[in-house]
């Protein structure tokens, strides 16, 4: 009897654990649909925020190299 | 009962050694045991060719300057070290044969380069001929959608190694074909982001990278902050080192990352013994500052920071000028720099 509870209990376990490692999967898949269309939304000019990329620099701003990358014209 | 909290403390064990694990504090370096100022030696081009010189390289009598915002051409090959203009390559453009953007690139050989347009997401191979005076594109590698943006590479025998865009590891091995083989790592920051803010932490993360294939360093320093790491490849070592301004900061708006620390690295390069980088450390709210006041803030590094393959801080060298791009040669003491500020492109430094 107490065999069987104690197979019972790492059967348990081992779903919970499963569960949650499949969970976390997926959220790492959701993530790279997410920023895939983030990406393709900024390439079409898709720009719903005050984004300003000024000035000739080195700072990587939606494909451009530039001296600042700003939101809400403001670096706070 | 006893055998139950035992399965419960396994079970518990094993959920939370699989979870990220936030509160992680990197090393500080704070002071360098050695530091010393030094003056920089101008060179004297045939031409006058240069917008943004953002990285040079010279190997054996061949130097190749890349110029950010050019006027026609990316690259600009030199007889070394005499400095005489062999040829200029690397249209810019959107025909098929040019490019539209490039990043940086890497001597594949004394007279050929591999280049990385970062918009075309493509990496290509060119060979200089000295004697024709010409640059021919051998190769063109497309690099792989699931690298979504490639900022930086390092060639070796074997693959592409690449910064991650999406901050879910921190760089990828890439065949020779483009595709992605393997990720390795993640974004050493000490906050906890969620997922879905990785994007943002990545691009503030941008890092530059630099690989050695004696002593298998692989070294990166952040655009953004002044955050060091080092992947011992040979010894399975991954070393992270946080200077006084620390990670880089930035703002997350829907996921895109808006820098608001400060400018920290330019570049960097592993030598045999040492891990060399240009560091500016000039925050952007300083920079705008001068824009209102009507002064044009200065672009680029005074500072040469050095450290041993370990990560001990070594040496601090204070320049007389800004600089980008570097290039070290150990055996003659040498550093070739890049300059955006002036009308001398290029300079060289004695240590």
């Amino acid at each position: 009897m107490k065999k069987k509870t104690l197979l019972k209990l790492i059967f348990t376990v081992s779903c919970l654990l499963a569960a949650y490692c499949l969970l976390n999967n997926r959220e790492t898949m959701a993530l790279n649909q997410l920023a895939f269309q983030n990406i393709e939304a900024l390439a079409n000019g898709e720009d719903e925020g005050n984004t300003d990329c000024f000035g000739r620099g080195s700072v990587d701003c939606r494909g451009y190299h530039v001296e600042y990358k700003i939101s809400g014209y403001s670096l706070e | 009962m006893k055998r139950f909290a035992y399965i419960l403390l396994i079970g518990i064990s094993a959920i939370i050694s699989c979870t990220d694990s936030p509160g992680t504090y990197y090393p500080r370096y704070s002071t360098f045991p050695n530091e010393k100022a030094i003056s920089a030696r101008v060179i004297e081009l045939d031409t006058a060719l240069f917008r943004y010189p953002f990285r040079v390289a010279a190997k054996d009598s061949m130097a190749i300057v890349m110029d950010l915002h050019n006027a026609d051409y990316y690259f600009h090959a030199f007889t070394y070290p005499n400095w005489k203009h062999i040829v200029s390559f690397g249209k810019r453009g959107e025909g098929p044969e040019e490019m539209l953007s490039a990043e940086t690139f890497q001597f594949n050989s004394p007279d050929s380069i591999y280049a990385l347009d970062a918009n075309k997401m493509q990496i290509s191979r060119w060979a200089i001929s000295v004697e024709n005076r010409s640059a021919t594109r051998q190769e063109v590698i497309p690099l792989d959608k699931k690298l979504i943006r490639s900022l930086d590479f390092y060639a070796t025998d074997s693959c592409f190694l690449i910064p991650d865009y999406l901050g879910e590891h921190r760089y990828w091995q890439v065949d020779y074909s483009g595709k992605p083989i393997k990720s390795i790592g993640k974004i050493p920051s000490e906050k906890d982001f969620a997922s879905e803010n990785r994007p943002a932490l990545a691009q503030a993360w941008r890092s530059f990278i630099d690989y050695n294939p004696h002593n298998g360093i692989l070294a990166m320093v952040t655009q953004l902050g002044e955050s060091i790491e080092i992947y011992n490849t040979k010894e399975n070592t991954h070393t992270v080192l946080y200077g006084p301004n620390g990670e880089p900061q930035f703002k997350n708006v829907k996921g895109e990352g808006f820098p608001t620390g400060i400018m920290g690295f330019s570049d960097i390069v592993v030598t045999d013994q040492h891990i060399y980088s240009v560091f500016q450390g000039v925050h952007f709210k300083d920079k705008l500052a001068s824009h209102q006041r009507g002064e044009k803030p200065e672009d680029g590094g005074r500072y040469i920071y050095v450290f041993d393959l370990k990560g001990n801080p070594i040496q601090k060298y204070t320049l007389d000028k800004p600089i980008y791009g570097i290039d070290i040669n150990e055996k003659t003491k040498t550093i070739i720099a890049t300059c955006v500020e002036s009308d001398e492109p290029i300079m060289e430094f004695k240590i």
